[in-house]
């Protein structure tokens, strides 16, 4: 029972420890609150048997690939419906948020989100991006290009910016 | 960095929402309980066609699901679904007119009403919004069942009569020991983690006397699949079902490896290297590679991924048309049909080719549960709407 214990804790220690960054993450690839939240629910759910393999091995970076490639591929096929007869604890307009921002942020495609997400919120490299993504780095610097050529025309126009 | 960059990074880095972490972890070990089923009909594909043991008319009734699954926090509605082989419809209903902790058990027979069969209570994990049980897996009989999620229970009057198992290791606290139920007509499997590994479980259906299987070296902790004839498939740890790094390029790719065996003999190695999903890309013709329950692929526009198979049948290809979104939703049903969902509307997709079905419902994002045994099909939507087919997914209706 020891090692069972052992596994569910570290698990579990791991995914209080990045829940905010994850959280982050998901948002930043999704360019939605709630859609980020159930990316990272699935990686999540998808290392959790793997855990014993990965912990040892940068399981963070697992997580974010994995969530990466889901929200490329086949995320948006088995995204779920957010149920709830609940209002939320804390109103959204009550936020300072840059709403104009993640609103042309949704508007963008997965992969050019997800360039964004890796270099402007995990800070990685294009090389690291491409190697992220499984594809070249001029992809990586043409889909760059693309997103904020995309956000800037999205942020300049408030009839496109819904 | 110019101004646009910075904004971006402000924004990326702003504050998320406030989220409850243990909603989360519970969200994911929900998951992890419903993948499993997922899994199984590449496994059953792969298995049928390859061991050559289950002729003509195979009918297999192991349920799956897309991850659609429930939030936490949501009571009074439906948690799970199973049907048995005469088509009867089983439910299990979260927090419904009790005030401690329970669940509530309902069948509907050929006239389609639901009645209920029993309340299940159990306050020992306390007050969860969706009740104690979470998970339903009848036998092809209809009168063996088991329930699980805060323990394990089990029925074999039809589910009039549910009692706590306790015969099984961890059967007092399944939830934390990571449990899952297989039936198979002639054996009922039970897979656990227990003390850190795999442990494989199995009774004849109908009894609830388990004893412990050996499982070979490898063997991973995720699902336990039952083929009709109740031989049960694992996923090999070693090169299992994983994302694959191909270093050279730095892309990954999924490939499944399985154990089949009944368990007193030798476990026979299956192979199977597809998406068992759908991978959609944007734009009108999308590319869509999936490893179909039967073995085949199913794609509109052009294929991706690797066609190759150990053992396993060939793939073909399938077409279906792509929905006006540019996405499209292929959830598994059973043994070869495949329940596509668009926005606009449903396919099924058989390997002979793709037809319209009407479901009756407005069109669905995506499926709670499903559960199948022969040609007897049950789905329940993210709208706490329950179909039925009694023809593969030809035909549904829905039950009030």
């Amino acid at each position: 029972m020891q090692s069972t214990r052992r596994q569910v804790v570290t698990f579990d220690d791991f995914v209080h420890a990045r829940f905010a960054g994850l959280l982050r993450f998901g948002r930043a690839l999704t360019g939605d609150e709630d859609r980020g939240a159930d990316l990272v629910q699935d990686a999540l759910a998808r290392t959790l048997p793997r855990w014993d393999r990965i912990r040892a091995d940068d399981p963070e970076g697992y997580v974010r690939t994995v969530m990466v490639h889901r929200n490329i591929s086949v995320w948006r096929a088995l995204r779920r419906e957010r149920l709830t007869g609940e209002p939320p604890e804390t109103a959204v307009a009550d936020r300072v948020r840059d709403q104009a921002l993640w609103s042309a942020m949704r508007q963008l495609p997965p992969r050019q989100r997800t360039v964004i997400a890796l270099r402007y919120l995990a800070d990685q490299t294009e090389a690291q991006t491409a190697s992220l993504m499984g594809c070249s780095i001029g992809t990586v610097k043409s889909q760059a290009s693309a997103a904020m050529q995309r956000l800037r025309e999205l942020l300049t126009d408030p009839e496109e910016d819904r | 960095m110019t101004d646009l960059e910075t904004r971006l990074r402000a924004a990326l880095h702003d504050h998320t929402d406030r989220r409850s972490v243990d909603d989360l972890l519970d969200g994911v070990r929900r998951d992890v309980a419903r993948r499993r089923r997922a899994r199984t009909v590449v496994v059953v594909a792969a298995a049928v066609a390859s061991v050559a043991l289950v002729g003509g008319g195979v009918s297999w009734r192991h349920r799956t699901s897309s991850p659609v699954g429930h939030p936490a926090g949501v009571a009074h509605r439906t948690m799970a679904i199973s049907v048995d082989a005469s088509g009867t419809a089983f439910k299990v209903i979260g927090n419904q007119g009790c005030t401690r902790p329970c669940s509530t058990l309902w069948k509907a027979g050929d006239a389609g009403t639901w009645s209920r069969l029993a309340t299940v209570h159990d306050a020992s994990r306390g007050a969860r919004p969706y009740g104690p049980i979470l998970s339903l897996e009848m036998a092809p009989n209809g009168d063996d069942g088991w329930a699980w999620g805060s323990r394990l229970w089990s029925t074999h009057d039809g589910g009039v009569t549910w009692a706590a198992v306790t015969t099984l290791p961890g059967g007092t606290d399944p939830d934390r020991n990571d449990l899952d139920v297989s039936a198979g007509p002639s054996f009922t499997w039970a897979r656990m983690a227990r003390h850190g590994a795999f442990q494989l479980w199995r009774t004849p259906t109908g009894r609830d006397a388990w004893t412990r299987v050996r499982v070979p070296d490898h063997a991973d902790q995720t699902i336990a699949a039952v083929l009709p004839d109740s031989r049960v498939a694992i996923p090999i740890r070693s090169g299992g079902d994983d994302y694959q790094r191909q270093r050279s390029h730095g892309s990954y790719r999924m490939v499944q490896h399985y154990y089949l065996g009944d368990g007193t003999g030798p476990w026979r190695r299956v192979t199977v290297r597809c998406l068992p999903q759908t991978a959609p890309f944007r734009g009108r013709a999308q590319k869509v590679s999936i490893c179909g329950p039967g073995g085949h692929r199913v794609g509109a526009g052009e294929l991706v991924g690797p066609p190759v198979t150990d053992g396993s049948p060939r793939f073909r290809d399938l077409f279906f048309p792509a929905t006006s979104t540019g996405e499209t939703r292929v959830n598994p049903l059973g043994h070869e049909n495949q329940i596509h969902l668009g926005n606009d509307q449903a396919f099924l997709v058989t390997p002979q080719g793709a037809v319209p079905v009407a479901l009756s419902i407005a069109p669905t994002p995506g499926l709670v549960d499903i559960a199948a045994s022969g040609q007897h099909l049950v789905i329940l939507t993210p709208n706490d709407q329950i179909l039925r087919s009694a023809d593969d997914g030809r035909h549904w209706s829905a039950l009030g």
